[in-house]
């Protein structure tokens, strides 16, 4: 077994970091995140994400976030072709996180994910339920799925009642972003696009409470 | 993109683990504060008398009682749990009796940290760490002021965990040191200064 080192970013540290900015919150890589899971010292039961090298609390849930995830959830596997997966609340792994999105369609049959998580060329479409958890949906989040390539992220903002469509995505680079937003409010349908070609719609109206 | 509140807390138990499995090292130079790996910052001044505390303190100590240097004690059961190092803890027992296991905050009587470059650490964060465990006496070594704050009457597991009390001892005075209520003589302040 190779042990995994502690690789300190001290100079990434916000300035509003307890502590005096002297506490690491950003260190894990996901090698040792994994490491962490496998001996259970993080267990399932502990409500975290690793966000760029952060062990983050994920949000607490509502009840119009969790509706949203199932009615969207349905729709996707009733017009989802049979290369594809959809996994609801499933963990991702890409190079410096693995976060887990609310919903996720991946390429591929179910069983070539009992050994690893999906990573960046799996990943043709990711949603995030947004209603506390907004700022990190459309920044962290974003960042994070614009460097892995992700094709097509949307952010379902139930507050709102809007989808917000991301597309053409950066990839790696200094500040990974998506070049194109799109909204989509109640009143109008989404397209549900898979690698290029349009799988069916959304009506954004069914899917907010 | 994160707040405070987004960041993930370790328990002790979690935090020997990753220790244990060596993501954690003695090279990292943290300790566990409130959940969280925190940097320990250098002193503020550089001591030319580092063994001076020592001596001052092991003068003192009845049978029963050590000086830990340096080393971890452990302050779990109320979350956000610590494992701080303070510079000198003295505790009931024998410094062998520690060599596995760090002392507990019933076996800590006086924790003593000498103030360090982010002097707010020791100022604040220490000070509600030691009082909610229920430390009974920290004393904070600010050698640029060139005094010993003395923090007694902690408030224990409370909302904003306090010491009561602060005295300031300048050079020139000698602070008593009291363990378990019985006076054991006292430490000239200039003895600890650097």
């Amino acid at each position: 077994m190779t042990t995994a080192t502690l690789t300190f970013q001290p100079t990434q540290a916000p300035a509003d970091d307890p502590f005096g900015g002297l506490a690491f919150l950003g260190m894990y890589t996901v090698a040792e995140y994994h490491e962490l899971i496998r001996t259970g010292t993080l267990t399932p039961d502990d409500p975290i994400e690793l966000l760029e090298g952060h062990l983050v609390v994920k949000m607490p849930r509502s009840p119009a976030h969790d509706s949203a995830i199932r009615i969207l959830s349905k729709r996707l596997y009733r017009m989802a072709p049979d290369e594809y997966t959809i996994s609801a609340q499933c963990a991702v792994t890409y190079h410096d996180s693995e976060p887990e999105p609310d919903l996720a369609v991946v390429r591929g049959p179910e069983g070539v994910y009992r050994d690893r998580h999906p990573g960046p060329g799996d990943t043709a479409l990711l949603v995030e339920v947004s209603a506390t958890s907004l700022t990190r949906d459309r920044v962290g989040k974003a960042r994070i799925y614009a460097r892995a390539g992700v094709p097509v992220y949307w952010i379902v903002n139930v507050d709102v009642r809007v989808i917000e469509v991301y597309t053409l995505p950066s990839g790696p680079g200094d500040a990974p972003g998506y070049a194109q937003r799109d909204e989509y409010p109640v009143g109008t349908v989404v397209p549900v696009v898979l690698d290029g070609v349009t799988v069916g719609t959304i009506v954004v109206a069914d899917v907010m409470a | 993109m994160y707040d405070d509140s987004e960041f993930y807390r370790f328990t002790v138990d979690q935090y020997h683990k990753l220790r244990q499995l060596g993501i954690v090292t003695a090279d990292d130079n943290v300790e566990l504060l409130e959940g969280y790996l925190v940097t320990k910052a250098p002193p503020a001044v550089a001591s030319k008398n580092p063994a001076g505390l020592e001596r001052a303190f092991a003068e003192h100590l009845p049978d029963g009682w050590c000086l830990l240097v340096h080393m971890a004690v452990t302050l779990s059961g109320v979350r956000p749990e610590s494992e701080p190092e303070p510079d000198y803890a003295v505790v009931r027992g024998s410094r062998e009796g520690y060599r596995d296991i760090a002392p507990t905050s019933t076996d800590v009587r006086v924790v003593v940290e000498i103030a360090s470059s982010v002097p707010d650490i020791e100022r604040k964060d220490l000070a509600r760490i030691y009082a909610r465990a229920g430390i009974p006496e920290y004393w904070l070594v600010d050698s640029v002021g060139r005094n010993v704050e003395v923090y007694t009457h902690p408030s224990g597991p409370i909302d904003s965990p306090h010491y009561g009390k602060r005295d300031t001892y300048p050079v020139g005075l000698s602070i008593p040191v009291v363990l378990d209520g019985v006076s054991v003589g006292t430490v000239a302040v200039a003895e600890v200064m650097a």
